[in-house]
């Protein structure tokens, strides 16, 4: 246990002390505000007073849908993917399985000190851009406490994106030390969460796909919802059109896939299993890590 | 000589790896015991199997059949490893990257950081100042890399070619350290090279490497007695002076480089003053005469010839 916190704590010490990690929170917090700009201001030009906080809510949430997607995992991915590989190919392992260090202890290590650098950052991305919104919108259109909850939401559903994109990148950090590769696969897994719902959402296969398989943002997007309608805040206001002008590929998504259900009966929290997804979810990385631990066993350092 | 007086015990150990040409065979069955305290340098050309041994002997990398037994429980634990490769933390400091693999070593964080600073200062690191290793240059991170292998007072020391990157005065302290470290200290050590010359000084054994075999595994003193003497003689007309030799003397093994002969026989001391006689009396002019012993590295250069 001492070896594994020896090793999280070099690895949290390291990133952290990477420029480009406040490069990325500077520009996450910039980026979502933004996004959360762009809402209001749509809003506010089509006079649509009565429907301000529903649809200011819609945005926040976009903004942290931002946070905590895309470039949320190509970030976590960029830094986890050459984790060990790096250590095999440039030779620095050589030194640490030399020393009376078990090579679990080292995986273990790794994946405990990423995860702890990427939740912090989180943390403090999602909680300052809530607070900077809650400072610049929260006094007009009163969603204060809803944007708290909410912003808890996406950091519980990030948080476990992020252990399972670590275990998944860990694993192809073992198996391929060609970062390229790695890259490419963890780029498909990206397309396969985020992308490729958008371009077939309007066929009736992926219709059928995703009420049989409700996925990541779905969750998500639900439990955040369901946050800000506990306190009190009406989310049927929703406007797609004005979503669309504004956000990009993120519309057709979510909004097709949260907004019509919620419209229909709201979603409630219980509803959406979101335990057993969480166990689900813990498994598969528990299986990934097992599979990085005998690969990682087994290699030979050359 | 009892069992547990060996560090490492090697039986029948081969290393086989498949390339694209077929199967190639890096350690071919090769057999070694090492005696704890002692310094053993393994020698011999690129490939011949040092580095791939060393590598099984430290656990990188697992042995395709053959045994190695160690005489301590928790190798881990009392080996220090300085690889072939300056492979360090770019992005640390010195001092912060010693102490950091001293404490995975099981040296609590004070202690780390106190002998990482005394090393930092025995090397001489201190110019280079406590910046990122990735600005050192390879002597400074060589040095780095032999610190780290010395932080927790190990028992058994294996060194890859230590002395590659480094200039004559480092070569000089590291194996002045090696000699107090095996004779005050009881370390066992393992240092590979492609030369002999730097290592004649300080090593007790010899294991001569060559496509993947063991050509020859002897204590050095043994080495040193067998040795044949040379005599080096200088003249203006070194090939007729061979001739002579030759023919009035009766040895063949006569070597010419440039103006100078050079004579090689067990018995060149009692040679010697029969040779210079009969080379002085055929009249060639002689600019000078040597005894000269030779060097270990001529020894290795005729078996890896052989």
């Amino acid at each position: 246990m001492k070896n594994v916190l020896l090793i999280a704590e070099q690895v949290f010490l390291e990133k952290f002390s990477i420029k480009k990690t406040f490069v990325y929170i500077f520009f996450m917090i910039l980026s979502s505000l933004l996004a959360f700009k762009l809402g209001v201001g749509t809003v506010n030009s089509n006079s649509f007073v009565d429907k301000f906080a529903g649809l200011v809510s819609n945005y926040f949430i976009i903004g942290l849908f931002w946070i905590a997607g895309i470039p949320f995992i190509i970030y976590i991915g960029s830094i986890t993917i050459s984790a060990i590989a790096k250590e095999i190919n440039d030779g620095t392992a050589m030194l640490i399985f030399t020393r009376p260090i078990m090579r679990r202890e080292f995986l273990l290590g790794k994946l405990s000190g990423i995860l702890a650098y990427t939740t912090t950052i989180n943390l403090v991305i999602i909680y300052i851009f809530a607070s900077m919104a809650a400072i610049l919108y929260g006094s007009d259109i009163t969603i204060t406490n809803g944007i708290y909850r909410a912003a808890t939401s996406i950091f519980i559903y990030s948080f476990l994106l992020t252990i399972f994109i670590l275990s998944f990148s860990l694993f192809l950090s073992a198996y391929i030390t060609k970062n390229i590769v790695n890259m490419t696969i963890l780029f498909v897994l990206i397309l396969m969460i985020f992308v490729m719902p958008i371009v077939l959402t309007n066929t009736p296969k992926m219709n059928n796909y995703q009420e049989k398989l409700p996925d990541f943002a779905f969750i998500f997007g639900s439990t955040a919802i369901e946050s800000l309608n506990v306190m009190g805040l009406d989310l049927i206001y929703y406007n797609k059109d004005l979503m669309a002008s504004s956000i990009g590929v993120y519309k057709k998504y979510y909004t097709d896939i949260y907004i019509p259900q919620y419209v229909k009966e709201p979603i409630r929290i219980n509803e959406i299993k979101l335990l057993p997804l969480t166990i689900i979810i813990l498994i598969i990385s528990l299986i990934l890590l097992f599979l990085s631990y005998i690969k990682l066993n087994s290699l030979e350092i050359q | 000589m009892e069992e547990n007086e060996h560090a490492i015990t090697v039986e029948n150990l081969t290393k086989r790896y498949k390339t694209k040409r077929g199967i190639f065979t890096a350690v071919d069955n090769i057999n070694f015991k090492i005696r704890k305290g002692k310094i053993y340098g393994l020698i011999g050309p690129n490939g011949a199997g040092k580095t791939t041994t060393i590598k099984m002997l430290v656990k990188l990398v697992k042995p395709t059949s053959g045994k190695i037994s160690y005489c301590y429980k928790e190798l881990n634990k009392i080996l220090g490893y300085v690889p072939e490769k300056p492979v360090l933390y770019n992005e640390m400091r010195p001092i912060e990257y010693l102490t950091y693999l001293g404490k995975l070593s099981g040296i609590d964080k004070g202690e780390a950081t106190k002998i990482a600073k005394h090393y930092f200062e025995l090397f001489n690191l201190k110019e280079s100042g406590n910046k990122k290793l990735a600005t050192f240059s390879s002597g400074m991170k060589q040095k780095v890399l032999i610190a780290q292998a010395l932080m927790h007072n190990p028992k058994l020391l294996i060194l890859d070619e230590p002395t590659t990157a480094l200039d004559p005065s480092g070569q000089a302290q590291l194996l002045e350290i090696l000699k107090y470290l095996s004779t005050e200290k009881n370390v066992t050590i393992l240092i590979s090279s492609h030369h002999m010359e730097e290592l004649e000084r300080i090593i007790d054994y010899v294991l001569i490497f060559d496509k993947g075999k063991i050509i020859l595994d002897s204590e050095i003193e043994e080495l040193r007695k067998k040795t044949a003497e040379q005599l080096e003689i200088e003249t203006t007309n070194p090939d007729k002076v061979a001739e002579i030799i030759r023919k009035k003397i009766k040895i063949n093994n006569i070597v010419i480089i440039k103006n100078k002969i050079i004579v090689s026989s067990n018995k060149i001391s009692d040679l010697r003053k029969e040779i210079v006689k009969i080379v002085v009396e055929s009249g060639e002019e002689v600019i000078s005469v040597h005894t000269v012993k030779k060097s270990l590295w001529s020894i290795v250069m005729e078996k890896l010839e052989k």
